[in-house]
């Protein structure tokens, strides 16, 4: 549970991964919905017609992994929480889906932000980690060589 | 894909490397060329043939990095272009065309990178294929795209009676959206790229500089057994750093 924790941090790279897929499912789901058809049915229909992707990435193919929230920070996960008791209780939930799909668009753009703003002080302390040992071995070494000659 | 082909998934496995020469016959030989030019003349020129056989070692590193970023350049240009397909192509059905006509309209007309791509997909269509068919090329050319997934699940929709133009809504929405995002990423990461390429060559630059005032030096170290020793090592050493770097920009 730790290891999961610490991997999908919202930094990472994989819990923005998620996050763009479960925002393409609820949205395809929506677009379903709007057709008239009801949840599951919408959900077996991604499944079905994204079978080759949903086996590459993490796409749900129940109305239980659509609001599985398990993945994701607290506040995802209780309005992840909230449409799926709605879901059980038989509300219907084509709008709610919709404010869900803005919210996780929203948790996405500030993914975005701060991978943005991020990578530059992240990949300066990686590329003086990464090269600055081979920078001084270049500049060092001859000078070093030739002194031990002396 | 059976359990007992998983390996070859693994993006480096030999399986990956071999099964890009049919379709990519050209880098191929300018890299397998460049490998052996680029490996004489450093055995020849530094008379140490141990110099040529490691440049030539690295050349699979090298095939395989450039293809990263071919794959990923031509991935971004397919998908910056494809929200205006998308937008067109939910015009023409909420006109009332039917899908398949808008498609073959659309990528016939539009003048950009994702609809003469999808142009040539179609084509097969003239030559007897079905129009699933052609869109399966189309995706197994271009599997990372987002926008390619979209034509394909459209399509598949369509075929089955299931509403079109509410996903042709949803897929301009979250284009727009990833465009945006990519967008912001990417230039991020350029600068970012920048930065470490400019820490990449400047210690060679001053190595050089080295070599023009103080040749002595240079001659010295580079006569003893450590000299080529320690260039190799730095080499190698950037080289891995700047795998890492690439992977730590990625930001899917």
């Amino acid at each position: 549970m730790e290891t999961r924790s610490f991997l999908l941090r919202p930094t990472s790279r994989r819990f923005r991964r998620r996050l763009w897929d479960r925002i393409l499912a609820v949205e395809m789901v929506r677009a379903f919905l709007d057709g008239g058809f009801e949840l599951r049915y919408a959900c077996g229909q991604l499944g079905r017609q994204l079978a080759r992707r949903a086996a590459d990435r993490d796409l749900p193919r129940t109305p239980a992994a659509l609001f599985d929230g398990s993945d994701f920070p607290p506040h995802l996960r209780d309005a992840l929480g909230v449409v799926e008791a709605l879901y059980k209780e038989g509300h219907p939930v084509r709008s709610v889906l919709g404010q869900l799909s803005d919210l996780l668009m929203r948790e996405h753009e500030a993914a975005v932000e701060a991978f943005s703003q991020t990578l530059r002080a992240r990949l300066g302390g990686a590329t003086l980690f990464l090269f600055l040992p081979p920078a001084l071995l270049l500049l060092l070494a001859p000078l070093c060589l030739a002194l031990s000659r002396f | 894909m059976t359990t007992r082909c998983v390996w070859r998934r693994y993006r480096f496995s030999a399986h990956t490397w071999l099964s890009q020469i049919q379709r990519r016959r050209f880098l191929f030989a300018v890299w397998s060329g460049l490998a052996l030019a680029g490996s004489g003349c450093v055995g020849i020129v530094f008379a140490r043939p141990f110099l040529g056989s490691a440049v030539l070692l690295l050349v699979p590193l090298l095939v395989r990095a450039s293809y990263a970023i071919q794959e990923d350049w031509s991935g971004s240009r397919l998908q910056e272009s494809a929200l205006a397909f998308f937008t067109l192509l939910r015009v023409l059905v909420s006109e009332g065309d039917p899908l398949p006509q808008a498609l073959f309209h659309v990528a016939h007309r539009l003048r950009s990178p994702f609809a003469q791509h999808l142009s040539q997909s179609l084509a097969a269509f003239e030559r007897g294929r079905s129009l699933s068919q052609c869109l399966e090329r189309f995706q197994s050319r271009y599997p990372k795209g987002t926008a390619v997934y979209w034509v394909v699940l459209l399509e598949r929709a369509y075929r089955q009676g299931l509403p079109v133009l509410s996903l042709l809504k949803s897929a301009c929405v979250l284009l727009e959206a990833e465009n945006l995002g990519q967008q912001k990423a990417r230039r991020a990461r350029r600068w970012a790229m920048g930065q470490a390429g400019t820490a990449a060559l400047l210690p060679w630059l001053l190595l050089a500089v080295y070599g023009v005032f103080q040749p002595v030096l240079l001659d010295s170290f580079w006569n003893t057994q450590a000299g080529p020793v320690c260039l190799a090592v730095a080499f190698v050493t950037q080289l891995a750093g700047g795998w890492v770097l690439w992977k730590l920009a990625r930001f899917y």
